[in-house]
């Protein structure tokens, strides 16, 4: 059987710079996967190239064995590619439910003749609401359900992101860099949630992660980049024995 | 602070308010006011369409137009010319300018998609600097400078109401009829859909929005909505004439969005007015004051009620309502700490 996602010799160029070269690394379905490395290492860079924001120069990317490289934006989030963005996408002139509808969009397919007419939607939006309301309460948001979204606090935005990708009924969940900006504590919760909804939703998770100690407790395999280059792929224990790794995040003699 | 709700009152509240309004609308302005202000505030309702047109376009589609005045021609000019030359009905002309300028719109909001700000400010002023000189080459068909004599449509004899009431009602029930219409787009989905592509193309992408075709569609309702205008207009002044719908019709057009408040469709109506009467009655007063008026009354609203006076006083409603709430269950919209009270296992 072949993995969920399969990245194969991605190269992505920004006029002279080369941002990521040659990286190649497979999902499988199920699993969670850890992509970790310095500031700088592509990890971003990856992510936006898998929900087509970037243009791939080089290489193709495979999501559940159909071909994306040169899909509209637009259309991956209706493949089951739901992602959460690094400085939180969120519209602050929207309630926090409202923001999470959002995120079922490509389900419910508004039209200009549907709005007028209020019927040709794929699904009834009360179902979608109630939907909504769910995923804020399993994610402990449901106190804030009708603020608007700008100025909560980061932790719980980050939050809100998740319930926003989670009700797009995602196969494959790309969480860039969830943890940032949490306390210990909101960190450990964090990880029991990922799980949690992994479990439920039976999601794929890629997980861009600074924080270490967390990444290496849920993953079930980590990719590390260093200057977009691949350096290292494994199980965490592998990743945490190999020299290179130590030496990309302590900078020793190789 | 940060609570949105619903601002819903009471059905009974709700009620009275909808019976003051149909007072205004359906008796005072028909049969109280003075006979010769009735057929302008049928102009109030055909500014009102087209700036709810500017509403969706600017307002939540993010683009400015200062074309606008181009598409109330497309509308006028329809009617007037199948009118006048091909002699229909007048009111079987409306459905054609809606057609044609929903056309025209997604024509050319196509191509207006890849100009961005103020780049597409311009073109649009480009366009509605065009129209009147275009209006007067194809004489033989447009009238030329001379324009169109449309004439205004009679009230039905059965009606004890006079023709200026007559079309000021044909005026409100299309009005109201696209006021619905536009509460229903951006109602849900759709006005998600328009405020993300909006505020953030890239957010808007990731969450399956098609920018393109939307803002392309919101461009095409939004000339909809001006060729409308321009078909009532003709009937309401029943004759057209090209230097009617220049740029400063653009302008003014604008001018009753902003002040109105560019995302507040109630705010349409009081634009409208204030485009409508404010130039008139400055000019009274002295002759270069209209021009001063409105700029004044332009800069005031960006300064101090940004979000025009529709939006505004939306806004102090959702306070009231809020004050109302709050006076219910006190604590409830205070934020919970994230991490405190949600951690038990669902």
């Amino acid at each position: 059987m072949t993995a969920l996602l399969q990245v194969r010799n991605v190269g992505i160029q920004f006029g002279g710079v080369r941002a990521l070269q040659d990286v190649s690394f497979d999902v499988e379905d199920g699993t969670i996967c850890g992509l970790i490395g310095p500031n700088g290492a592509g990890k971003t860079t990856l992510f936006n190239a898998i929900s087509r924001v970037y243009e791939v120069s080089q290489g193709s990317i495979h999501f559940a064995s159909q071909d994306i490289t040169a899909l509209p934006a637009n259309r991956i989030i209706g493949l089951g590619i739901a992602r959460t963005l690094q400085n939180v996408g969120l519209f602050g002139a929207m309630s926090v439910t409202e923001n999470v509808l959002l995120g079922a969009h490509h389900r419910l397919r508004p039209g200009f003749v549907n709005a007028i007419f209020a019927k040709g939607a794929l699904i009834d939006p009360a179902a979608i609401e109630n939907e909504a309301r769910d995923i804020l309460h399993d994610l402990g948001l449901s106190a804030v359900a009708d603020h608007l979204a700008g100025g909560l606090p980061f932790g719980t935005l980050k939050r809100i992101e998740l319930a926003r990708a989670l009700i797009s009924h995602p196969r494959l969940l790309m969480l860039d860099e969830p943890a940032n900006g949490l306390s210990h504590g909101e960190v450990d919760e964090l990880s029991d949630v990922i799980l949690r909804v992994r479990q439920r939703h039976g999601l794929t998770v890629l997980l861009v992660e600074h924080h270490m100690r967390m990444l290496m407790r849920i993953s079930d395999r980590v990719v590390v980049l260093e200057n977009g280059i691949k350096i290292a792929d494994g199980t965490p224990s592998e990743v945490k024995a190999d020299p290179n790794v130590a030496a990309a995040y302590l900078g020793a003699a190789a | 602070m940060n609570v949105v709700i619903k601002p819903r009152l009471p059905i009974a509240v709700r009620a009275i308010v909808g019976a003051a309004l149909a007072v205004v609308f359906l008796y005072v302005i028909p049969f109280v006011i003075p006979n010769y202000l009735v057929s302008q505030f049928a102009t109030v309702l055909v500014f009102a369409i087209a700036i709810v047109g500017i509403n969706l376009v600017t307002g939540f589609g993010g683009a400015i137009t200062l074309g606008h005045a181009a598409f109330v021609a497309l509308g006028s000019y329809t009617t007037a010319i199948l009118v006048v030359r091909y002699g229909w009905n007048p009111y079987a002309t409306i459905p054609v300018s809606a057609a044609l300028s929903w056309v025209a719109g997604w024509c050319l909001g196509f191509p207006a998609l890849r100009l961005q700000g103020l780049y597409l400010a311009l073109g649009t002023l480009v366009l509605s600097i065009t129209v009147p000189p275009v209006l007067k080459r194809f004489e033989g068909f447009t009238g030329g400078v001379q324009g169109l004599n449309v004439g205004n449509p009679e009230a039905p004899a059965f009606l004890p109401i006079d023709d200026s009431q007559w079309i000021y009602f044909v005026s409100l029930a299309v009005a109201a009829v696209l006021y619905v219409i536009a509460r229903r787009i951006l109602s849900g989905p759709l006005r998600r859909a328009l405020v993300a592509a909006r505020d953030n193309q890239l957010v808007g992408a990731v969450m399956g929005v098609d920018r393109a075709t939307l803002t392309t569609a919101t461009f095409a309702m939004s000339s909809l909505y001006a060729g409308v205008a321009g078909s009532l207009y003709a009937m309401i002044v029943g004759f057209v004439s090209p230097d009617t719908f220049n740029v400063m019709m653009s302008l003014s057009l604008f001018v009753g969005a902003v002040v109105g408040g560019i995302t507040s469709l109630n705010g349409a109506i009081v634009g409208a007015m204030f485009i409508q009467f404010v130039p008139v009655w400055a000019s009274d007063i002295d002759v270069s004051l209209g021009g001063l008026v409105f700029g004044c009354a332009l800069i005031l609203t960006l300064v101090a009620i940004p979000a025009g006076i529709g939006g505004l006083s939306e806004r102090l409603f959702i306070r009231a309502r809020l004050g109302w709430v709050e006076g219910a269950s006190a604590k409830r919209s205070v934020v919970a700490p994230v991490g405190s009270a949600q951690n038990e296992p669902a």
